[in-house]
């Protein structure tokens, strides 16, 4: 055996111990780097020569030293794969807590200044007014208090609309960052492999993939797939969306028209199918269902509209029943009439429902008597508002195949429906935040740097770098003291 | 489980927030006095106070149609008040009329008395008020009660001509007020219900009366007759008083039973939407407590690492 044998083992230990120095640092220089997870070295003992099995003094030949296995990064992918799930419904679910809160605020709270209050006001005006029907200040108080009803109905209208344009805007811009991700990964997908054609990992350039497909399942629900020879995909809803190199772009159609403002709506289809995107959870699917969401299920935009619009629809209708069944004032030049609309009846929509052109030129327009006012009859006759009253106190309206019992109690419903709606998301997204966030901590547990641990290390591998220098100088000293001889 | 310094960082951060957020929450609640600031943050509770809210505003509303119902009813006590006294006035001028000591011209001078009071009851009649005249019915713009060549009529119709049917039509012609769920009240009476109808009516029967009394020879048994009619029609104004007397009571009742409803109702509403304060501020004490604890472990938990301890 070499004289020299012991100096190539110092050497290797050297090498080996400085290559974990440099490793440690590197974890630790990256110890607050998003979606690094730390690298860790493997070694491995190098078997004796063959050949030299007997080296004089008859025992089997010693090892030469140390050998470096791997360098991998620590990794779960069970926790990778259960985050992004529970990162998906969390995208989803935090943006319908937000949406709801805010149309919960749309809708008025049903406190100060809502639509409630100001429905219960031309209720009370016209309770008033059915005791002095002869007095144009309670009538021009019930006009100005009307107005101001359709006035919020409108408004309201008019915020969710333009609140369902914005999550047009979302769905357009989600659908952009989902390409552009794609994009990203695919550019990743080609790096690694040419990398990883040297029989290295690329650690590092795998971090930042998986960063990427972490960032797209807060948008919409993925799953990812690596082949054998390291051909990595990632797909929505089945469909592939990156294959290697490839990206399967999606691109926006509009598809859905708004049957009142006209407004049309894009929505995800794949490029090359032609199918509708389905994208399971996500910030993409939240957009979606509160554009277009109609149903108690799945209350989005138009739900509340449709319940708006139906109050507007009952108020156009019932209203104008009662106030063409009735008289109204003389004033002016302008005689008794019958058959005269409380509401413009062309405009049943919550977005536009007004007053009747001849109740916005004088409040004598509202037919409170239930017969003929000229001379000197029936000028404090009520009679027919007492019908507008009772509607007050009704319990079979209904509207658009919508079941309203009485305007107020309607009203009631629809902000406490809202409200369950906005407390129940609020909730769930909480209690999935904090899901989420344990699974985050879970998977860095496994992959996160730790400091004390990566100082311990460093200790480590001075130490054994001292102690391979050593070797170096006792050897250095035995050779020394042969070739003295 | 390993735990690594980001994982500290990040938990320290949300127990931070957590802790924040809950002081933030009651010291909105201190500040605002109101339990909830948004109705999803306890729909249950929301509901109760809308429906409180709701009824509060309609025990207003009926409130302040009590108080226009009593304006309506005192002008009206009033008005029969004053028709009363007038009739009683001409009971005691027909009695002293019907004595046989007085001479013709007397009587004559106790007719033009009686015209008098007739007119005085027309002027009752035609009273107006807040709302326009008070008996006329559903004709408020227009003198209800009018005379030409000596017919009276009522809303333009005469007196004399009227029969019980028509009568009883236009007397029903008055507002009614919803004073409670459900309880309509009729506060106002018209003038037909102190005057009568047909040839029988306090008009006609006044006419008569100052005509016999002012022939040279009365009829005796003609007056008699006269003079029943004469107290009926007395005791019909006195039975509108007892009435009107009667409306007003309950009025004071059904007030009484609104006030009561009123503050229950705002109890229930303070209950429901309130803040306790005393409750609210150990709370909030509390929560600060917390946030502060919160701090001071995780600032020390953050700062230590192997570092401090190796040379």
């Amino acid at each position: 055996m070499s004289s020299f044998y012991g100096l190539e083992i110092g050497k290797k230990s050297l090498l080996v111990n400085q290559k974990g120095i440099e490793l440690t640092g590197h974890n630790l220089s990256n110890v607050n780097t998003e979606g690094y997870s730390r690298q860790v070295m493997t070694t491995a003992a190098v078997a004796a020569p063959s050949g030299c099995a007997l080296s004089g003094i008859g025992v089997s030949g010693i090892g030469s030293g140390v050998t470096i296995t791997a360098i991998a990064s620590v990794r779960s992918v069970f926790y990778d794969a259960m985050y992004r799930k529970e990162n998906a419904l969390l995208g989803e679910l935090a943006a319908k807590g937000t949406a709801y809160a805010y149309i919960e605020d749309i809708l008025g709270k049903g406190t100060q200044g809502g639509i409630l209050d100001a429905l219960s006001a031309v209720y009370n005006d016209i309770d008033q007014l059915s005791q002095n029907a002869e007095s144009s200040l309670y009538r021009e108080q019930l006009v100005q208090d009307a107005v101001t009803l359709t006035n919020i109905l409108n408004v309201t209208a008019s915020s969710l609309y333009g609140y369902q344009q914005e999550q047009d805007e979302n769905v357009k811009r989600i659908t952009e960052q989902i390409n552009m991700l794609a994009q990203q990964i695919a550019d990743l997908n080609s790096s690694i492999f040419k990398y990883e054609l040297s029989g290295y990992t690329a650690n590092d350039l795998r971090d930042q993939r998986n960063l990427l497909v972490d960032q797209l399942s807060g948008l919409a629900s993925v799953t990812v797939g690596e082949t054998s020879d390291g051909r990595y995909s990632v797909s929505i809803g089945g469909v592939s969306l990156v294959s290697h190199a490839t990206v399967h772009e999606i691109e926006l159609r509009a598809d859905t028209v708004n049957p009142v403002t006209g407004d049309t709506y894009v929505s995800p289809y794949w490029k090359e199918s032609g199918i509708r995107v389905e994208s399971g959870s996500g910030a993409l699917r939240a957009a979606l269902d509160i554009r277009d969401g109609n149903s108690a299920s799945t209350p989005g935009i138009p739900y509340y509209l449709a319940q708006l619009d139906a109050l507007a629809a009952s108020l156009v209708r019932e209203f104008n029943a009662v106030n063409q069944a009735g008289y109204t004032m003389p004033y002016g030049s302008n005689a008794s009439r019958t058959g005269v609309d409380f509401f413009d009846p062309a405009k049943t929509h919550a977005c536009d429902i007004t007053l009747s052109d001849a109740l916005l030129e004088s409040g004598c327009n509202i037919a409170a008597s239930s017969a003929e006012v000229a001379g000197a009859d029936n000028w404090g006759n009520s009679e027919n508002l007492n019908a507008l009253l009772s509607l007050r106190d009704a319990s079979g309206l209904s509207s658009d195949g919508i079941t309203l019992g009485n305007h107020e109690s309607f009203m009631r419903a629809v902000t406490i429906g809202i409200a369950i709606t906005a407390g129940y998301y609020a909730d769930r997204a909480e209690t999935q935040q904090t899901l989420t966030d344990a699974i985050g901590e879970q998977r860095m547990s496994v992959s996160g740097v730790s400091m004390d641990e990566e100082t311990i290390n460093l200790i480590r591998y001075q130490q054994s770098y001292q102690a391979a220098a050593k070797l170096i100088s006792v050897i250095d000293e035995m050779l020394s003291t042969i070739i003295n001889m | 489980m390993r735990v690594t310094q980001s994982m500290v960082c990040e938990d320290a951060i949300r127990n931070i927030n957590q802790a924040y957020g809950k002081l933030i929450a009651t010291q909105l609640q201190v500040s605002s006095g109101k339990i909830r600031s948004n109705p999803s943050d306890d729909p249950c509770g929301a509901s109760t106070s809308l429906y409180l809210s709701a009824k509060a505003g309609r025990l207003e509303q009926y409130a302040s149609n009590v108080n226009s119902a009593r304006t309506l009813v005192r002008e009206t006590e009033s008005a029969l008040t004053g028709i009363g006294e007038c009739l009683q006035s001409v009971k005691e001028l027909v009695i002293q009329a019907s004595s046989n000591t007085l001479s013709q011209s007397e009587r004559e001078d106790i007719c033009a008395e009686i015209a008098q009071y007739r007119d005085q009851i027309l002027v009752c009649l035609n009273a107006s008020g807040s709302g326009g005249y008070i008996l006329g019915g559903y004709n408020t713009n227009n003198t209800p009660v009018t005379e030409s060549d000596g017919t009276v009529c009522y809303n333009g119709v005469a007196l004399v001509d009227m029969d019980g049917a028509q009568c009883g039509a236009l007397s029903a012609q008055t507002v009614s007020v919803t004073v409670a769920d459900g309880i309509q009240m009729k506060a106002a009476i018209t003038a037909l219900d102190v005057t009568g109808y047909g040839a029988g009516n306090l008009f006609a029967t006044l006419d008569a009366l100052m005509l016999e009394l002012s022939r040279s020879d009365p009829d005796e048994t003609a007056l008699d007759g006269l003079r029943e009619r004469l107290d009926e029609h007395y005791d019909r104004v006195l039975t509108r008083l007892t009435e009107t007397g009667g409306k007003e009571n309950r009025l004071d009742m059904i007030e009484a039973r609104l006030k009561k409803s009123q503050l229950a109702v705002e109890d229930l509403i303070s209950r429901n939407d309130d803040v306790d304060i005393e409750e609210s501020i150990i709370r909030y004490a509390m929560a600060e407590q917390a946030y502060e604890a919160t701090l001071s472990v995780s600032g020390r938990t953050v700062r230590t690492s192997l570092l401090d301890y190796l040379d």
